[in-house]
């Protein structure tokens, strides 16, 4: 076995000054290989997002990342300078945000960025053969007229077009891994179908690596490999994409599944399983299993101690004392 | 036909006079075209479409918050034109997507909830009270909220003052424009229990505006699909999920990604342009984007086709359009 593009292992980040300090990713280990697409889950202030900016080096100032080692084709990048760091990213690994415009600079054109992102890691190229790669990757991303469209602004294109852009620019300098955060989260959804399937066919040609982070489960169902369903700054459930969703095995993922509604298989009309009460604060030491007080098959027990992962198989685990195997074994796939 | 629809939304356009940037002048934009629409008394109208398709501007519209530019609106009957703004607030009440900017900052839940009958002249003080407990169980909000302010409430508990206050004077419809899209998928399926809860409870109509099919499938009776101000195709509920007409709509429904990991992702074989609503594409203004684009989508308006109140607007369905079309299609 070669090692996996991206190891991860062991990684909290905290947030604040000590007193009052979130603890927003609580210990999460993964690995992506080269061509798979690894999906995180999980509702809002999870630490999906700064579990993404933990491994571009991204974190904001106050965040403080701890880890047992995070690699890169079997090399350390945590230990890596600010300088040499950013002289990775956009090499080895870019990043793809919700909002493109976070990315792009409204006071450049198209051309100018995407150039510049290619000369920052190849000083030595010709102005030529970055105009001609910016002109390459937009077509590759589905951009009519990709030459003309070099001399426009970010704000002269629709959503969708800057949400190419920003596909485009990640790829400048072919990375390997894509971290992509929420990105199609603001588009329409016909639009993101297209971004998707869009982000798939450059996988596939390219041989990428996607992180792909998302709070919709369809999207999850639909592109993943590898889910990872996060809750409270901890996976509390991983495996393949089938066996999350045929045979989820902790009630926070079962519930997530059976709180949306499915065309053709919820019940019109009918009480949808909503998830009573709220997410535990992250700024507390949390004892016993983070759902508690959520969860539906709780016993006193689950408020105890620390709730170890359960890993029958490589890959495949959960966190919780009180999984659903049964069902899960003789499930098959119908969610009820 | 027996009782007056609820609402009954006759050719009704919203046209916009926008600019068109440094000396440029202003343009029309038609924001909502030609749009009819029906819902009736216990019913739920769900409005869907991308964005900037004009659905809110409808929504406008019907909540006379900005009235059409020509076209009439009815409700029970009677037109809104003539009714006075109290008078008709009384019987449709809004919801909006984002409880947070809705609500003012600084003015406690009971307050907002309550605030209604005030601008009403509803009640003394004392049935004042009274009404914003009931309406507080029938929301499922704690009593002990009264006193909170809106950021010390979490998304759910907020939408929930939202539809507290938009309930609390009776109303007969309510006008909800994408109630759950800011929230979690757990706390939408809350929210969605409870509108459902408090159609059946209090016999209400909603118009339901959102982008998201599933819900649309889930508790809505009937749907209307925009496109660029235009309704392209209405249809019940069961009829639109089961045989979609309109070749927009048949890429909605295939963008709904289900959880379903035996599925990819669909091909939707639409073309990646985008239309400028000030400058429309000529014809069916779907035909830049559209698979299944022929000769006369580029050149003629498609007409409104109406069957088994199943009602859209293509080209294909046109039985005059697909003779001629075929009879001539040797020669173009
Ligand atoms: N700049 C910040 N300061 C303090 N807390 C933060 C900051 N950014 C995020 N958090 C907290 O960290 C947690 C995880 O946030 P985030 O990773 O953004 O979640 P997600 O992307 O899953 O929605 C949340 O509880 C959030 O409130
Ligand atoms: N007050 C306004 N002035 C000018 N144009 C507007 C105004 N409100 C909306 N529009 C335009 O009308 C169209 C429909 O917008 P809207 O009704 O908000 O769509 P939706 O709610 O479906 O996203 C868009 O092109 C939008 O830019
Ligand atoms: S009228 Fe033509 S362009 Fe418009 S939706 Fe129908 S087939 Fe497509
Ligand atoms: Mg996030
Ligand atoms: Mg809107």
């Amino acid at each position: 076995m070669t090692a996996p593009l991206l190891k991860v292992d062991d990684l909290h980040v905290r947030i604040g000054a000590r007193d009052r300090q979130v603890h927003a990713v609580r210990g999460i280990s993964f690995e992506i290989a080269r061509g798979e697409t690894l999906s995180i889950v999980g509702e809002s202030g999870c630490g999906k997002s700064m579990t993404s900016l933990a491994v571009m080096g991204l974190l904001p100032r106050t965040a403080r990342r701890e880890s047992h080692g995070i690699s890169i084709d079997g090399a350390r990048i945590d230990g890596l300078s600010d300088r040499a760091m950013s002289d990775l990213r956009g090499l080895k690994l870019a990043m793809i945000f919700q909002e493109p415009m976070t990315a792009l600079n409204p006071v450049y054109t198209i051309g100018n960025q995407l150039e510049e992102a290619y000369r920052r890691h190849n000083p030595a190229a010709a102005r030529g053969d970055a105009r001609a790669r910016a002109v390459y990757l937009l077509e590759k991303v589905g951009i009519t007229a990709a030459s003309e469209r070099l001399n426009q602004y970010p704000h002269q294109l629709s959503g969708g077009l800057r949400q190419r852009v920003m596909i485009a620019m990640a790829l400048m300098c072919g990375p390997d891994l894509i971290i992509a955060d929420e990105p199609t989260t603001a588009l329409d959804v016909t639009i993101q179908a297209q971004i998707l399937r869009l982000l798939r066919d450059l996988q596939t040609e390219f041989n990428l690596s996607i992180l792909l982070i998302t709070h919709d489960l369809g999207i999850v169902a639909r592109t993943a490999d590898k889910v990872a369903v996060m809750y409270a700054g901890e996976f509390v459930e991983t495996g393949t994409a089938r066996e999350v969703f045929n045979a989820p095995a902790h009630p926070y993922t079962r519930g997530l599944l059976a709180a949306i509604p499915v065309p053709g298989k919820t019940e019109r009309g009918g009480k949808l399983a909503a998830i009573p009460g709220t997410v535990p604060s992250l700024t507390d030491h949390l004892e016993g299993c983070s759902f508690f007080g959520r969860c539906s098959r709780a016993v006193p027990d689950c408020a105890l101690g620390h709730v170890a992962l359960t890993e029958p198989s490589a890959g495949r685990a959960w966190r919780c004392r009180r999984p659903y195997l049964e069902e899960a074994a003789h499930q098959g796939g119908a969610l009820s | 036909m027996s009782a007056e629809p609820m609402i009954d939304v006759r050719r009704i356009n919203v046209t916009f006079s926008v600019s068109r940037g440094f000396m440029a002048g202003r343009k029309p934009l038609r924001a909502v075209q030609e749009v009819d629409l029906v819902a009736h008394a216990g019913e739920t109208l769900a409005i869907v479409g991308e964005s900037g398709s004009g659905k809110t501007t409808l929504a406008n519209a019907i909540l006379n918050i900005h009235p059409p530019t020509s076209g009439e609106i009815f409700l029970d009957g009677r037109a809104v034109r003539s009714l006075g703004r109290k008078e008709f607030a009384r019987q449709v009440q809004p919801v909006f997507q984002d409880p947070y900017s809705s609500l003012n900052p600084r003015r406690s839940v009971g307050a907002t909830i309550m605030q209604p009958l005030i601008v009403h002249g509803i009640g003394d003080h004392v049935e004042r009270e009274q009404k914003l407990l009931r309406i507080l169980d029938l929301v499922g909000l704690p009593r002990r909220v009264v006193n909170a302010l809106p950021h010390q409430l979490s998304g759910g508990q907020r939408q929930r003052v939202a539809i507290a206050r938009a309930l609390i004077i009776a109303p007969k419809l309510l006008v909800c424009d994408e109630p759950t899209s800011a929230l979690d998928v757990s706390v939408q399926a809350q929210i969605l229990n409870l509108l459902q809860d408090l159609r059946t409870e209090l016999g209400l109509t909603y118009i339901l505006i959102t982008h998201n099919l599933a819900v649309v499938e889930h508790i809505a009776s009937r749907v209307a699909v925009m496109y660029l101000g235009r309704i392209v195709e209405e249809a019940s509920v069961e009829d639109l999920f089961r045989a979609p007409k309109h070749p927009y709509t048949i890429a909605l429904l295939e963008s709904a990604l289900t959880p379903d990991p035996t599925l990819g992702l669909p091909d939707l074989g639409l073309s990646n342009v985008f239309p400028n609503p000030i400058d429309p594409p000529s014809g069916c203004h779907f035909h830049p984007r559209c698979n299944r684009t022929f000769a006369p989508c580029s050149r003629v308006a498609p007409r409104s086709i109406v069957s088994d109140g199943h009602r859209l607007e293509c080209h294909l369905y046109d039985p005059d359009i697909m003779s001629a079309h075929n009879a001539h299609s040797g020669d173009l």
